[in-house]
């Protein structure tokens, strides 16, 4: 591993990729600090500015947006009282009361420190974490490979938000439109509506542009007339230092919420916006003075912020060994992946080390890199965010849509079908079912579908061939973890009936 | 539209959904259809059961409390302007082939802009609308056509 490190850190201390972790980083922060644009639409409008890219920068660059943008949240949650993102929603709770009070600037020095503490820790689990689980993946057949998928979808189900029946209903949706188009196993032709365009399938950028950033280019539409208003904040001699003396005095609470956001950046889908509130919850639950939570108490500041950024890393775990996203953002990588010929498994720490260890690296560098820029930077950036009319935003949104949509396959049919996913994806998600679990399934669809027809193969020497799907240990600690995130959210209500009562976070 | 009408409106919709897939039902090989018919199967269970389960008591009292909460207002966002910008979106992507990206973008961007100005629809509006598309455009096809070599559509007509 430490030769593969050294490789990696080789390849990233060259001028254009520190430059990208730069640019991506700051782009990131301002597109995380916009209301209405999430970290995922941030992602997948800036992936066509990979296309031409070699696969180390292209991931780079998209990984530094990625970490900046869940930070760039924390901006319009504490100066605007509006989370930019849905990872920073918790940062709302005492970083707006706190900029009220006249200490922004103290709030945005908190969630800078914890955004690199907690994006560095995900880092670090990320490269210690992933090769063990690459090693595990080795012993995977196709049997295991249908139960991962069944396990992430089981997982991504009970998480979403809403009904869970909805929420894999949601999922079988996105297996279904997986398999349009040829089987992985057989070569039928399946679903294609008569269309010869269909036969390859319907490429995953182009639904994943559609899902995730058409529906937010309608809400912001409708809601253009709104205008925010940003509080200012300004510079004070001794600020920065005293608060970073204070945040990493809190060392309890950045490890327990470094913890919690890497072990929900690696659960499918889950993702920040439920790590940086149940990170909230946490240390409310720890904290000596709870009452001070809700009314700018910096302790809740540094929990969310250092959550929302260790699951950058964390949710990259399953995804380079597993080819399984932990977030929705990672869909988007995923899809980058398999863009540039890389596939998540194994091969990815013995083929392409370099490139893997590079883009994890590149993470963790864009973790510090967020430190001067957000310090120097910030009022510049609240400033922009502030004053940018929505109406040029979201023609700006759009052009950056097509142009991701069309020149994947230099096809125009691929913008149509990409609004036709993204107003699709705005009635789902109005009518309860939410992007992430359908977007889900179109990625572990075809795993699924490989495994489970590769593994019926092999079991033609049982009498059944199903058999085969239940010979292996693995494959049955992977049924009963499946089992029990299914059965999970049935256990909450009857936990909470032998606790003492959850303390809800308090608005301010 | 309340949660239970929500749950069947979905329901149905991913019914016509299954349905639409199950008619093209035609494999030629063993394996072809096992996958995606067992998960039709599963997707048919499932939205029965969030239909069947929305005409429970239950899902009724849950959307009383839902309407009462102060965010239900939050659930109807203003949808004459998501048509509007849809209905633009749809015929910015309809233009790509005539007449290219470069006017079809300036067009498009011109009109998403200036519709979304509000009350002040004067025609300074549209040309500062329009002003804006077109540095924008420029930008995009300096960016990508120039420097990144990502190709952007070129019109049949122009």
């Amino acid at each position: 591993m430490l030769s593969n490190l050294l490789t990696g850190l080789q390849h990233l201390a060259t001028l254009q990729n520190l430059l990208l972790v730069i640019a991506g980083t700051t782009v990131g922060m301002v597109a995380g600090a916009l209301p209405g644009l999430t970290a995922t639409m941030a992602v997948a409008l800036l992936v066509p500015f990979t296309y031409a890219m070699t696969a180390t920068n292209g991931l780079v660059l998209l990984g530094a947006i990625y970490m900046g943008c869940i930070y760039g949240g924390a901006f319009s949650a504490i100066l605007i009282n509006t989370p930019g993102t849905p990872s920073s929603i918790g940062t709302t709770f005492d970083g707006y009361p706190m900029a009220r009070a006249g200490r922004g600037e103290q709030a945005i020095v908190a969630a800078t420190i914890g955004s690199a503490i907690g994006g560095v820790f995900g880092v670090i689990a990320l490269i210690f974490l992933a090769p063990l689980l690459a090693e595990v993946a080795l012993r995977f057949g196709p049997a295991e490979y249908f139960w991962v998928g069944v396990f992430g979808l089981t997982i991504i189900s009970s998480l979403a938000q809403g009904s869970m029946l909805k929420g894999l209903a949601g999922a079988a949706i996105g297996v279904l439109i997986s398999t349009i188009g040829i089987a992985p196993v057989g070569g039928d032709v399946r679903f294609t509506y008569g269309s010869v365009a269909m036969q390859g399938g319907v490429d995953l950028i182009v639904i994943l542009i559609g899902l995730f950033c058409i529906p937010e280019v309608l809400t912001i539409a409708s809601r253009a007339h709104v205008r925010a208003e940003s509080l200012e904040y300004k510079r004070d001699k001794g600020v920065f230092w005293n608060t970073t003396k204070e945040v990493l005095a809190q060392r309890a609470n950045l490890l327990r919420s470094s913890i919690i956001g890497t072990i929900i950046g690696i659960l499918p889908g889950a993702g920040g916006s439920i790590a940086n509130l149940v990170s909230y919850n946490e240390a409310r639950r720890a904290s000596k003075t709870p009452e001070k939570f809700g009314t700018g108490h910096l302790e809740g500041v540094v929990a969310t912020e250092t959550a929302n950024n260790a699951v950058v890393g964390g949710g990259m775990i399953p995804l380079v060994t597993l080819g399984v996203p932990g977030a929705p953002p990672d869909a988007i990588i995923y899809g980058v992946l398999m863009l540039q010929g890389l596939h998540p498994g194994p091969e990815m720490f013995k083929e392409r080390a370099d490139v893997t260890y590079t883009f994890m690296l590149g993470l963790g560098l864009s973790a510090l890199v967020m430190v001067p820029i957000g310090i120097y930077g910030g009022r510049l950036l609240t400033r922009f965010v502030a004053t940018l009319p929505k109406r040029y935003l979201v023609p700006g949104i759009a052009i950056l849509t097509i142009i991701g949509s069309y020149a994947i396959r230099n096809n125009i049919t691929d913008v149509i079908l990409m609004l036709g996913f993204g107003v699709v994806g705005y009635w789902l998600k109005y009518l309860g079912f939410e992007a992430s679990p359908i977007v889900l399934g179109l990625i572990l669809g075809p795993i699924m579908e490989t495994g489970l027809v590769q593994a019926l193969l092999i079991g033609q020497q049982y009498s059944s061939p199903w058999t085969a799907l239940f010979v292996s240990p693995l494959s049955w600690i992977l049924i009963a973890l499946s089992f029990l995130s299914f059965v999970w959210p049935y256990f909450g209500p009857l936990r909470r009936k032998f606790q003492k009562p959850a303390l809800a976070p308090r608005q301010p | 539209m309340n949660a239970r009408t929500k749950d069947r409106v979905g329901s149905l919709l991913a019914l016509v959904f299954v349905a639409s897939l199950a008619v093209q039902r035609d494999y030629s090989t063993s394996f072809g259809g096992i996958f995606p018919d067992s998960i039709m199967i599963l997707l048919v269970l499932l939205v029965l059961a969030t239909f069947v389960l929305s005409f429970t008591p239950h899902a009724a009292m849950k959307d009383r409390v839902r309407e009462g909460a102060p965010e239900a207002a939050e659930d109807l966002p203003r949808r004459k302007p998501m048509v509007v910008v849809a209905v633009i979106l749809l015929a910015w992507a309809l233009l790509l082939r005539p007449v290219g990206f470069a006017l079809s973008s300036i067009v498009g961007f011109t009109a998403i802009a200036w519709y979304l100005a509000g009350e002040r629809k004067d025609p300074k509006v549209i040309l500062r609308s329009a002003l804006v598309g077109i540095a924008i455009t420029a930008a995009l096809m300096l960016v990508f056509g120039q420097l990144l070599r990502v190709p952007l559509p070129r019109g049949s007509l122009l």
